[in-house]
């Protein structure tokens, strides 16, 4: 008895320390309608890494539209709305200039996020890689935070055997977590389009 | 046996039509398929240049272009040629690479007969050595403008190195052949080009303006617009709709901008403003656009100084503090700050256009640089809100530069020294000590007090011929210090009405 103690004190000390799934934090319901067209806006990089908020707005929007479950309205749209509004692409919009991009794109949903950590880090042969992220989801027309997504993860973690599994670019890593994200969304109740 | 021979024959003839019939629909309908096949082949993708994150936030690529050209050719994709795609990104002045507005999207339909469009982003790139290559692409339908499929590859040296080292890539060229490997095959053969109708609002710019205004002043609203992607050229009927109050968008004098203009309300508050579009086919499409608030009242403003406060006044001497708060905030426009002396005339001037400053600091000095002589002064803050309306607050200070100066007397009686101290200045004393020292250092008397004057008294014995110092020193309440040092009181008492040797030093001898 006193074994078994010990082992499930080492496993929930070990499952602790490696939490891999991303943490969802529910604000509000999403829309009763479902959460069928999504506007991704352009993400925040508050890494130090160049030009990391624009690889995941491309990455994660690619695996939201690549999903089929989704329409994603156009990058262009958003970023167009962006310069009339006088928004910086690194800069989130205020509820009001949500409210108002709602009224021109007509979306279910606004989701942005900001790049917290983005690293890479050359050991050896390998290249270790670093992601923080945090997705903020909107109602596409009142412009109400209604869910968080807090996810992080490191590439050497999806390592399996030898160096198998390993993820050693960044792109990649974003669009393993999007992936993760995203499944994990379905698993929370967020409703795909029907059609 | 005529008979059944004649009939067999028309029998078998019967067989034989009914066999070309036969036929005649197979052929028919291969030829049916033949073409469908052909329609769906026919697919034409325009492929524009692909974004390089890698180089800087709207970076081009044309060789990855290239080589991402050659390898959809290898899939047997009707592709728009280079040209022709550079030829509409120069006539419709897109400079951003990666992403396009729907838009944008009808115009690739309408002018290069498209009916996909296929955007990319190179996410990294790194030649060398250890060569990286992360590629995204995304197919879009022309017709409605939807993504209908979107990849994100991505390889590294890292992932192709073996047990033995063998064919480890140490340059760029050394991925391309298996990251384009089979790039396209999920490449969907058959996209369904559904003939939407853009019901869309295709708004193009907005302009409110005044987006603050007073109650039952004017507001305009001038919106341009995108040209229609119904390609019957159906327009819908336009309004700005402000609560349950509708008001006709109408072309301007020169046909570009649709303008709108209304009252807006006594009460005060944030009204949004959506433009409604009802088309001939009875379908409705509202959304905001915009808002602008009424504001009815000034917000108010007060000042707060950091000085030394006595009877009411505030007394400053180094540098007076001064913190303006908005009694009701709002965004401020402009504000301004005016410094005027006791004969009315202003000495400061000063204000910039934005939000109130957290605190601003006077040091005394005029806005010319020089320095304003000692007295009452009047400070007066104005702020402007968005409707322009003025909030202003006055404060009186005192400006009290002047050093404190203690007058010294001394008289000389038979076994006594009296020294009567006094304040020159009217500022009153934070505190003031004298001390008095023998000859050979010994301290003879200390004194201190907060208020002058004082008469001290010290004892000497007429024999007594030694030198007597004297150390003084006071601050007043605004900070301003004095120190004096006398090195032989009875001599500067002795001469007192004479120019003496009695050296008076303003500098710190003593830590204390």
């Amino acid at each position: 008895m006193k074994y078994i103690s010990c082992y499930l004190c080492i496993l929930f000390f070990l499952v602790g320390c490696g939490r891999q799934l991303p943490v969802v934090q529910k604000l509000a319901p999403l829309p009763v309608q479902g959460s069928c067209s999504i506007a991704v806006l352009p993400f925040l990089n508050e890494s130090t890494y160049a030009q990391g908020g624009a690889i995941v707005n491309k990455v994660f929007l690619s695996e939201l539209a690549g999903s089929g479950h989704f329409q994603i309205l156009q990058e262009g749209d958003v970023l167009d709305l962006y310069q009339q509004l006088f928004l910086y692409p690194n800069q989130l919009p205020n509820r009001e200039q949500l409210k108002m991009m709602g009224g021109r794109l007509n979306p279910d949903l606004f989701v942005g996020g900001v790049v917290q950590k983005m690293a890479t880090n050359k050991t050896g042969n390998f290249v270790d890689t670093e992601l923080t992220l945090i997705l903020l989801l909107y109602d596409g027309k009142s412009g109400e935070m209604l869910w968080t997504t807090y996810h992080r993860r490191l590439g050497e973690e999806y390592q399996q055997i030898l160096h198998l599994g390993r993820i050693n670019t960044i792109t990649g890593l974003v669009r393993r977590m999007s992936q993760e994200i995203i499944t994990d969304w379905f698993k929370q109740g967020m409703t795909p389009c029907t059609e | 046996m005529i008979k059944q021979f004649f009939a067999q024959k028309v029998l078998v003839r019967i067989g034989i039509q009914r066999y070309a019939l036969f036929f005649r629909y197979c052929i028919l309908l291969l030829a049916t398929l033949f073409l469908w096949t052909a329609t769906v082949s026919a697919q034409s993708i325009a492929f524009f240049p692909l974004l390089d994150l890698s180089t800087d936030p709207n970076g081009i690529n044309s060789q990855l272009t290239e080589r991402v050209r050659q390898e959809l050719l290898g899939y047997d994709k009707n592709l728009i040629p280079a040209e022709e795609i550079m030829d509409f990104l120069i006539r419709n002045r897109i400079r951003k690479l990666g992403a396009l507005t729907v838009y944008q999207t009808s115009l690739v339909r309408k002018e290069l007969k498209a009916d996909l469009i296929l955007l990319g982003t190179i996410c990294q790139v790194t030649d060398g050595e250890e060569p990286v290559l992360s590629l995204n692409l995304q197919l879009s339908r022309t017709t409605d403008a939807r993504i209908v499929w979107a990849q994100t590859r991505n390889l590294s040296y890292s992932d192709l190195i073996n047990l033995f080292g063998i064919d480890t890539p140490h340059a760029l060229p050394d991925l391309y052949g298996p990251f384009f490997e089979g790039l396209f095959a999920s490449l969907p053969q058959d996209v369904s080009l559904r003939e939407e109708s853009f019901n869309t609002l295709n708004v193009a710019t907005v302009y409110i303006t005044p987006t603050t205004v007073r109650p039952g002043e004017e507001v305009s609203c001038r919106i341009k617009m995108h040209k229609s992607l119904d390609e019957k050229g159906i327009q819908p009927d336009l309004y700005v709709q402000i609560g349950n109050q509708k008001y006709p968008l109408a072309f301007d004098a020169e046909g570009y901008y649709l303008e709108a203009s209304w009252i807006a309300e006594q009460d005060a508050g944030s009204y949004p403003v959506n433009l409604l579009a009802n088309w001939p086919s009875g379908i409705t499409r509202k959304g905001a656009i915009g808002s602008y608030n009424v504001d009815d009242h000034a917000s108010g403003v007060k000042l707060l100084l950091l000085g030394i406060e006595r009877d009411g006044e505030i007394l400053f001497s180094e540098k007076l503090t001064i913190i303006p708060k908005l009694i009701e905030p709002e965004p401020i426009i402009r504000w301004e700050i005016v410094v005027t002396n006791e004969d009315g005339e202003i000495i400061v001037l000063m204000g910039a256009p934005g939000n109130i400053p957290r605190s601003l600091t006077w040091t005394g000095n005029t806005s010319l640089g020089n320095v304003a002589s000692p007295g009452q002064y009047l400070i007066t803050f104005k702020a402007w809100d968005r409707a322009e309306r003025e909030s202003s607050t006055e404060a009186s200070v005192r400006y009290l530069p002047e050093i404190p100066a203690i007058i010294i007397n001394i008289s000389k009686q038979k076994e006594k020294l009296m020294v009567d101290l006094a304040s020159a200045t009217d500022t009153p004393l934070n505190f003031w000590w004298a001390k008095f020292f023998r000859e050979d250092g010994r301290l003879l008397k200390m004194v201190q007090g907060t208020e002058l004057p004082v008469a001290i008294e010290l004892e000497v014995k007429p024999e007594e011929t030694e030198n007597i110092e004297c150390l003084l020193a006071a601050r007043d309440i605004l900070g301003n210090q004095y120190e004096q040092k006398i090195l032989n009181l009875l001599q500067h008492a002795g001469n007192e009405d004479e120019e003496t040797e009695t050296s008076i030093e303003t500098e710190w001898v003593e830590e204390f």
